[in-house]
């Protein structure tokens, strides 16, 4: 475990080897402790940001005992708790531009790809990079596919692709080097919302596929 | 009411910046230099959370429909009001029917100019700033165009004539750029350690609100191991595998997984919001600590700006 000042007032504490789940009840321990002190906080793959008010009075060693009376406990922590939100995908075609070449490489046919993907229980293990962007865990390792060596310019948003050894879902138009199988007409994105991200840290997904065009 | 008549280079508009949505991916945005940005805004008598326009390099030209007080703070890009030169860092009274343009380079890459009240846009998620990323916030979504309209809050019809103003500049007149050692300082060779404590580094012109790319020595960690994705903040200097390190600003990434050797002191940020392509820069190897005494410090010193504005508001704004 380490502990690093990544702003005057916010600190990273590195959890390797954390699942998700853990982390979340690590970060509701911290929010416990600091209390008003704490104004923000948030779990990433496998640490979690801190940013306090009043950060001159925060002592490592205080961050260090939590982690460890949390790592007595961790027994009694189901990992599987969680939402599942529910992705439908229209897979292939225009909108998957990239799956009849995912398929090739893999030796597998369309359909199976798409059924191997669709059977994953994906969890989100952070939002960032972008705003609403999942990190995704739990892709199936048949389905580890290298990313494009030239990044497509514009990806239109709600496309789902495939990068190495992670799946994931592009909120808004971007570029992108991922290989792109499907599309959803879901908006991870949601400005105008209480909660603008769709997906939250700790959430299940679940990719399921639709037919149909569009519209 | 405003209309652009030429957008310039790039003008958004900013405001204090959207907090608390890190953890959705959202960076805080809002103004690049929060000082010159603070300083225009309260010589309006607006809150911080009022947008003023950034504007980025000379060239930009505005049409008032109507009349409007407004004050302009940090860079000099050589503002004209109907072709007379007015200074940063003062109340200014615009008629019906001028010009504001932005003629010339001088010092800076940034001006603020807010307007009384401010412009009727919508908070988007508690900012009024342009989030780029995702083309919502600060009215439409994106830079300011040709044609664009903005109206006022509040309008003015009663002119006035401020015979003081505040200094906009010293904030960011250095090229010393302060900071500690970032969470993967160590993994970097001593070579690197010493280019970053003792080599002249130059902004390149991949310079924009997400962030800036440095020419000078390539640095370069010892062993070449992937990292996981995790937090970054204004202000951190990552590595790529290039070895040009690149500053994350306003508009940066929430997460990133490439070697951090420091993080810049938030003191220092305006300084970097104001340089432009091929300026110099010298890095200064600080202490944690020392960065939240110099944040202290700087906070105390606004608050008797802030103070003072505020006097000389009260006693009717112009004298």
């Amino acid at each position: 475990m380490k502990i690093y000042w990544i702003a005057e007032d916010t600190c990273t504490v590195k959890l390797d080897s954390f699942p998700t789940a853990h982390l979340l009840k690590v970060e509701e321990g911290f929010k416990q402790l600091y209390a008003e002190n704490l104004i923000a906080s948030y779990v990433t793959i496998d640490a979690i940001t801190l940013t306090f008010s009043r950060p001159g009075h925060i002592q490592d060693s205080e961050l260090l005992t939590l982690v460890t009376q949390h790592q007595r406990n961790e027994k009694g922590i189901m990992s599987t708790s969680g939402r599942i939100i529910e992705i439908p995908v229209r897979y292939g075609g225009k909108e998957g531009p990239d799956l009849s070449w995912v398929a090739s490489y893999h030796g597998l046919s369309e359909e199976e790809i798409i059924r191997r993907h669709t059977e994953g229980n994906y969890r989100v293990t952070m939002i960032g990079f972008v705003p609403a962007f999942p990190y995704l865990d739990g892709l199936h390792p048949s389905l580890h596919t290298p990313r494009k060596e030239i990044p497509t310019l514009t990806l239109p948003a709600g496309s789902v692709g495939i990068g190495g050894s992670q799946t994931g879902i592009y909120p808004l138009a971007s570029p992108g080097g991922w290989q792109i199988i499907g599309r959803t007409d879901l908006h991870l994105f949601q400005p105008e919302q209480k909660t603008p991200s769709l997906l939250q840290a700790g959430d299940y997904v679940k990719f399921v596929q639709v037919r149909g065009i569009k519209g | 009411m405003i209309e652009v008549i030429r957008p310039g280079t790039f003008t958004t508009l900013q405001d204090h910046g959207r907090r608390g949505y890190h953890h959705l991916g959202v960076s805080p945005g809002g103004a690049m230099d929060q000082v010159s940005f603070e300083m225009a805004t309260l010589l309006v008598g607006n809150s911080l959370q009022t947008a003023a326009l950034e504007i980025t390099f000379a060239g930009a030209e505005l049409f008032f429909h109507e009349s409007a007080v407004i004050a302009l703070a940090g860079a000099d890009l050589g503002a004209l009001l109907e072709e007379r030169p007015v200074s940063t860092g003062k109340r200014i009274y615009v008629p019906a029917g001028a010009t504001i343009r932005f003629a010339q380079q001088r010092a800076g890459c940034r001006v603020y100019l807010a307007v009384e009240g401010g412009f009727e846009i919508p908070r988007v998620m508690g900012s009024e700033s342009t989030l780029l990323i995702a083309g919502v916030g600060g009215g439409y979504g994106r830079p300011l165009q040709k044609g664009d309209t903005l109206a006022f809050r509040q309008t003015r019809s009663t002119p006035e004539q401020a015979n003081w103003f505040i200094d906009t500049h010293s904030h960011w007149s250095s090229s010393r750029i302060r900071f500690w050692k970032g969470p993967e300082w160590a993994s970097f060779s001593d070579k690197s350690h010493h280019h970053i404590h003792s080599s002249t580094y130059h902004l390149s012109r991949e310079m924009n609100r997400m962030g800036y790319r440095l020419k000078g020595p390539h640095l370069e960690t010892t062993s070449r191991s992937e990292m996981i994705s995790e937090a970054v903040t204004v202000g951190t200097i990552q590595v790529p595998p290039g070895g040009a390190p690149i500053i994350l600003m306003a508009d940066g990434q929430t997460t990133g997984g490439y070697p951090r050797i420091g993080q810049v002191a938030q003191v220092d940020l305006p300084i970097l919001a104001q340089k432009r392509p091929g300026d110099e820069l010298y890095f200064e190897l600080i202490s944690l600590d020392e960065a939240r005494q110099l944040q202290q410090i700087q906070r105390l010193w606004r608050n008797e700006v802030r103070a003072a504005i505020n006097w000389k508001l009260r006693r009717g704004g112009t004298s």
